[in-house]
């Protein structure tokens, strides 16, 4: 709420109370600076002001001579000067003189949407020296400067200098304005202890006649609250705001000598050499005594629960004819004046044979409504309880009860399943009760703008066999690796695994080979191949480098192993018969290759079967 | 010897980490193209139905969505949006029963919850979990925001992460010290996160939970018409599924009391 006053106060912006001599009100366009002397380096901020609409965008400058101009940025506002509300735009530029001397700067001429736009000239002098910031002036400075006190100042007035605890007491905080530009108003504050918190209404506006002088007036209103006895002082009140001024510096040619420092004096020179400033300002009211007086104790109800003001009760039920479980709604509604905040739910008599939920506030002003739902549990209910509200009227200074009900109800037995018995019913479990949170009063949230994400039904994505192969892959893989690597470690480090191993390969690969010799009918690589297959075999059987592998070392490594004579004799007259060809002794044909290799063969499942 | 060797382990390490990682990126084009199958029907639909809501013409908005229904798909804020059609329309079971079908799909979604337990206030019907075992609520407090389908997806990244992380820990013997406590962390999140998986498919599909969706429905001892009435049930009711035989289910009641209600009343979430 305080948010939003504070936005309408922003809109009313400047509360202006003008002089005989308007401030530019009759001008659409407005040059000033926010300093006439600055040293080089420095800057200085134009302001190109246009008033009546909003949407005018920035000018041009083009080049000034010595200056350099540098666009800012906009910024609007709405002003109320005399009651009538105008809207402006203030294009900023940054101004740097880049040379010694006094520019001047304006009057600029525009055109937009029809509209001729002539300003003011303003003057900038540009010195050698560190030019002085112009001192900001206090709000009590410059009050005391203009001597402006009865131009501007504060009231703060309680209708009641003495009242009850939790008795409202009304406040006004009068803002009293003559003939003045102000702006930025802030709400109210004021020292409040003792009280309740203060919240401000919409502040009104309006015209009052003091002392022969006429002040625009803005008044706040709001009602506070003691609580606690005892003796206060309230306030002072507290505005804080800004006063639009004259800047009380040099003003060209013909300044002070000629006109006094009166910012309204008037003169056909103000126009083109004052330039406003905006000063902030804190205003403070005179404090208030309040007496806070104690509710009495005598003859106060047991049932008063601090309500005081001047009220009225209004009880009902709906509806009134009902069956067991159906719900009835029970309206109480407070009016009245007085303080709200203390006033609780009147007193029920009693609710026995009724469920009951947590009743609905609803708050309005000067009246406070509270909806409570029962449900009969028995068609025994006949009449929703009588209520009970007590409070404490100031004014007669007597405690009041107003007693309402008790509501006839009519109450029917819910309906029964006819054909069937019921047996074994477990009421506890088969309706759980409602959790205790639960809200009357709320309903279900909107529905949803988008569908969100679609999928297709029943199917998802971990019934599909992608989703398998996805998962199993992986897991085929890393087996595959883990048994690769093993063997690869057992290679390395069982010599006996490893020449089993390499020699099954060789054999293989040497079969092979000898296979495809067959077919060329060259008896000197068969026999060749047939040599390296049986060296590498064996070779890696007695773990022998294959390379060292001679007849010898051979049939040797092979009777040490106990292998069967014959087969070392096969062995024997296999590599004979490999020197013989191999050298050039003798010529075979293809039966005696084929009967090698079957030879070979033989030897070789023999060694497998050995497991040498 | 050893070169060869040597080679054919990289190469078989470099097919392996390929495979994987296509395992990786076609997981995420499936969910992506499953996420993505827009269809311009159901939007229109979906917009008319909403528009029909927003006139209060709540039977035909409820049209428009079950006809997206019947194009065999389906999304957690449709069946929200039908939940609320049929709670206006005072079908609190119905609505009891497209809320709890849109929690399967967006249990996470606040305003679903919301509208959920207001339905269950009206029908008087608290579901506060007190039937489930501990294991299952072990699993509700830490998956309750998940759907069955995150939370597989979850298991099958951690999955993807242990495998690639076991895999390098067998390939790189030099590697093996550093990824023990790695892999560690990701076989107890993949585990916790399949425990999850596995609680969460039996609770949704294995158990077959069921809502009333018709007003005070008699429960019967027996399967037949005239068979005494053991409870009431109330609309909204939860109750699980537990055989179907013609026109008549069989279902169990939170606290384990079983009976036989008319297959229309009870329907299958």
């Amino acid at each position: 709420m305080r948010q939003f006053i504070k936005i309408i106060i922003s809109v009313l912006m400047v509360l202006t109370v003008v002089s005989g001599r308007a401030v530019a009100a009759d001008k659409k366009f407005v040059v000033n600076l926010d300093r006439n002397r600055v040293s080089i380096g420095e800057k200085a901020q134009l302001g190109l002001s246009f008033y009546g609409t909003q949407s005018m965008p920035a000018p041009d400058l083009g080049n000034i001579d010595g200056l350099d101009v540098r666009y800012v940025g906009p910024s609007t506002m709405m002003t109320v000067i005399n009651g009538q509300v105008s809207s402006s735009i203030t294009h900023m530029y940054s101004i740097q003189p880049l040379k010694i001397g006094k520019f001047q700067l304006g009057p600029f001429t525009f055109k937009y949407k029809g509209d001729d736009y002539s300003s003011n000239l303003v003057f900038l002098e540009a010195v050698d020296e560190r030019v002085a910031p112009i001192a900001q002036a206090s709000g009590a400075n410059m009050l005391q400067q203009f001597n402006m006190g009865d131009r501007i100042y504060l009231t703060l007035f309680v209708d009641k200098p003495a009242a009850y605890a939790n008795e409202l007491i009304p406040v006004t905080v009068k803002l009293y304005v003559n003939r003045l530009n102000v702006s930025d108003i802030q709400l109210p504050s004021f020292d409040q202890a003792g009280f309740s918190k203060v919240e401000f209404k919409e502040p009104k506006q309006y015209r009052e006649r003091v002392g022969g002088a006429l002040y625009d007036v803005l008044e706040f209103k709001t009602s506070i609250f003691g609580t606690k006895p005892g003796d206060y002082h309230l306030g002072p009140a507290k505005i804080k705001c800004s006063v639009m001024m004259p800047r009380a510096t040099s003003r060209g040619p013909m300044s002070d000598d000629f006109f006094p420092n009166d910012p309204y004096g008037g003169s056909m020179f103000d126009d083109f050499f004052t330039r406003f400033e905006r000063y902030p300002l804190e205003l403070k009211s005179k404090s208030v005594d309040i007496v806070v007086l104690a509710v009495p104790t005598e003859a106060r109800p047991a049932n008063f629960t601090g309500a005081v003001g001047d009220y009225q009760f209004i009880y009902t039920a709906s509806p009134t004819k009902v069956k067991v479980g159906d719900p009835v709604t029970v309206h109480m509604d407070i009016n009245g004046t007085g303080n709200f905040n203390t006033v609780i739910i009147p007193n029920l008599e009693s609710t026995s044979g009724f469920k009951t939920y947590e009743p609905q506030v609803k708050t309005e002003e000067n009246r406070k409504s509270f909806t409570q739902v029962l449900i009969p549990e028995t068609d025994t209910v006949k009449s929703v309880p009588k209520a009970t509200f007590t409070y404490f009227d100031p004014n007669s200074r007597e405690f009041k009860t107003i007693i309402q009900g008790p509501i006839s109800l009519q109450v029917e037995k819910a309906k029964e399943e006819a054909p069937s018995q019921v047996v074994g019913p477990t009421p506890g479990i088969q309706a759980p009760a409602p959790s205790r949170d639960a809200d009357l009063g709320r309903d279900i949230i909107y529905i949803k703008e988008s569908p969100g994400i679609w999928f297709k039904k029943g199917k998802a994505f971990y019934t599909t066999n992608i989703y398998l192969g996805v998962v199993s892959a992986p897991f085929v893989l890393l087996m595959t690796l883990y048994v690769f690597r093993r063997r690869q470690t057992r290679m390395q480090t069982d010599s006996i695994y490893s020449g089993r191993i390499l020699a099954i390969g060789a054999s293989k690969r040497g079969l092979k080979d000898l296979s495809t010799r067959l077919k060329t009918d060259d008896a000197k690589l068969f026999y060749e191949a047939l040599f390296n297959t049986l060296q590498s075999y064996i070779g890696y059987r007695l773990h022998i480098p294959p390379a060292g592998i001679t007849v010898n070392a051979a049939i040797e490594g092979l009777v040490q192993k106990e292998i069967d004579p014959a087969v070392v004799s096969k062995v024997k007259k296999l590599f004979d018969a490999c020197d013989l060809t191999r050298f050039g002794y003798i010529e075979v044909d293809g039966r005696k290759m084929r009967d090698d290799k079957r030879v070979l063969e033989d030897v070789i499942k023999y060694m497998e079967r050995k497991k040498v | 010897m050893l070169k060869n060797d040597k080679q054919k382990y990289y190469n078989l390490v470099k097919i392996c980490g390929g495979l994987i990682i296509l395992s990786l990126c076609a997981v995420f084009i499936y969910f992506s193209s499953e996420a993505q199958e827009k269809k311009p029907e159901p939007y229109q639909l979906f917009y008319t139905a909403n528009h029909s809501y927003e006139s209060k013409d709540y039977l035909k908005a409820m049209e428009n969505y079950i006809a997206i229904l019947d194009q065999g798909i389906e999304s957690g804020n449709l069946y929200y949006n039908i939940g609320n059609s049929f709670l206006k329309l005072g079908r609190l079971g119905h609505a009891i029963l497209c809320y709890e079908k849109a929690r399967r799909l967006i249990p996470h979604d606040s305003d679903l919850r919301a509208n959920l337990a207001y339905a269950r206030s009206l029908a008087e019907s608290v579901n506060d979990g007190s039937s489930e075992n501990i294991l299952m609520k072990v699993v509700g407090a830490i998956f309750g925001s998940y759907n069955l389908r995150e939370i597989i997806l979850a298991a099958t990244v951690l999955y993807l992460i242990l495998i690639i992380l076991v895999g390098i820990f067998v390939a790189n013997p030099f590697a093996s010290r550093r990824l023990k406590i790695p892999i560690f962390l990701v076989a107890i999140l993949f585990l916790i996160s399949l425990l999850g998986s596995l609680v969460r498919y039996f609770d949704d599909h294995i158990l077959r939970h069921g809502i009333v969706i018709q007003k005070d429905i008699a429960c019967k001892y027996e399967p037949i018409d005239k068979s005494t009435t053991y409870y009431i049930l109330r609309e909204g009711s939860d109750v699980r599924i537990l055989s179907t035989r013609n026109a008549w289910r069989q279902i169990a009641r939170p606290d384990g009391k079983t009976g036989w209600v008319k297959r229309d009343a009870v329907e299958e979430i």
